[in-house]
């Protein structure tokens, strides 16, 4: 069983605080639309709790959360009509926001708008593994979250990144 | 120009670089995201008290009410068995009934089986399956509306009518058999792209029907390449 303690729901919320980062770069990587990224963290929130009894102590406590963010994205993301509770019609106030600082490196900024963009238009799996690389997964655990072995999630990084180096070529190539 | 030289240009000398750029990415989240507490919290709760899921009740009780109407039929088979057309024709209905039953308790395993926190590939060959019930299901059901003109067949005909009924009734079973075998073959995971088909589809909870196929293929070559 999960380990919370006595206060399940406020044991609870603090996973998801300290986890609101995977969270909100998942819902990115897999809705391009704001309200539907609403609705996806939603998801993912409800899953995660009511999968709670589900977690199997042989696992790494990321890999359950991964599987169940990733699986929820990928099915969500299937859907052309979302069910969710929409308790911010119009997208006035958002679950997660990110703030506009004035230190923010405007580049920095662009690059990974850039590398978003480039992740969303990759197959549902393919995404999902990019996501897990790009999060430092080992590839052993990749492997247990996708249910591929690990020469596989090897063969597939290659490829997946070897395009992506392309797309980087190709937009710099047409920048000059 | 190399695709090396390229990323150099774009800020990033090799492909870890990524790693890096998504780790700027992290540290600029964990210091501008903001997560509303308040609609935290209002949505894990309003989450929980609306967990039930309506979908499976309404499994149950189509499950419950297909049972009663084979219940039913199978009675009145018991009691007019005599007449071999009505008995035909409901021994046909009980067998499509059944196979709906089928169907929905298949539907309703998988739906209560689904588990998120097993491996993705797992979940989402379960989720596929789900959906390919969901449409198997709704084939069969249309399939078996030529046979209930059948059901109202007299043991006996009256003198002179007989002619005239079976005309009639072979008329309105063409009628019936034609939209049944055109729903047949167009209930199908790529025929549910398309309108009313997809919304029919859609209330039978099988709202993702449309992607399905591109996805089995992609986790079927996800599979094979495994091989």
């Amino acid at each position: 069983m999960m380990n919370i303690p006595n206060d399940k729901q406020a044991a609870f919320l603090q996973l998801i605080r300290d986890n609101k980062g995977i969270l909100y770069k998942i819902s990115h990587s897999y809705c391009r639309n704001k309200d539907d990224r609403e609705d996806l963290m939603q998801e993912m929130i409800y899953q995660l709790w009511r999968s709670g009894h589900q977690f199997d102590a042989n696992y790494k406590f990321s890999t359950w959360m991964y599987r169940i963010a990733l699986n929820v994205a990928i099915s969500f993301y299937r859907k052309q009509t979302r069910s969710g509770v929409r308790i911010a019609p119009g997208g006035e106030i958002h679950l997660m926001d990110l703030e506009d600082r004035p230190d923010d490196n405007e580049e920095l900024t662009e690059k990974i708008d850039l590398l978003q963009q480039f992740i969303s238009q990759l197959g549902e799996l393919d995404k999902a593994l990019m996501i897990l690389y790009l999060e430092e997964r080992p590839h052993r655990e990749i492997a247990e979250i996708l249910g591929i072995s690990e020469t596989n999630v090897a063969t597939k990084l290659h490829r997946i990144k070897g395009r992506l180096k392309q797309q980087f070529f190709t937009i710099n190539k047409s920048l000059l | 120009m190399s695709t090396d030289e390229s990323l150099g240009a774009a800020g990033l000398r090799d492909t870890d670089e990524f790693q890096q750029l998504w780790k700027a990415y992290d540290v600029k989240l964990q210091r501008s995201l903001k997560l509303n507490q308040q609609l935290l919290e209002e949505i894990h709760s309003r989450k929980v008290r609306t967990s039930f899921n309506w979908q499976i009740f309404a499994k149950l009780m189509l499950i419950g009410l297909a049972v009663g109407w084979n219940i039913l039929l199978g009675s009145l088979l018991w009691a007019f068995h005599t007449n071999p057309v009505f008995a035909a024709a409901a021994g046909l209905i009980i067998l499509f009934t059944s196979y709906g039953i089928a169907g929905y308790v298949m539907q309703l395993l998988l739906m209560v089986y689904i588990n998120m926190s097993k491996s993705i590939l797992e979940t989402q060959k379960h989720l596929a399956r789900l959906e390919a019930a969901i449409v198997w299901t709704l084939r069969i059901s249309f399939f078996q509306a030529p046979v209930w003109p059948f059901l109202f067949v007299p043991a006996v005909l009256p003198a002179g009518v007989a002619h005239l009924y079976w005309t009639i009734l072979i008329l309105v079973t063409i009628a019936l058999a034609v939209p049944a075998i055109w729903l047949y073959r167009r209930i199908t995971v790529a025929g549910a792209q398309q309108g009313w088909v997809k919304k029919m589809v859609d209330n039978e909870g099988g709202k993702a029907i449309a992607r399905a196929r591109g996805f089995i293929k992609e986790i079927e070559d996800y599979r094979r390449e495994e091989e």
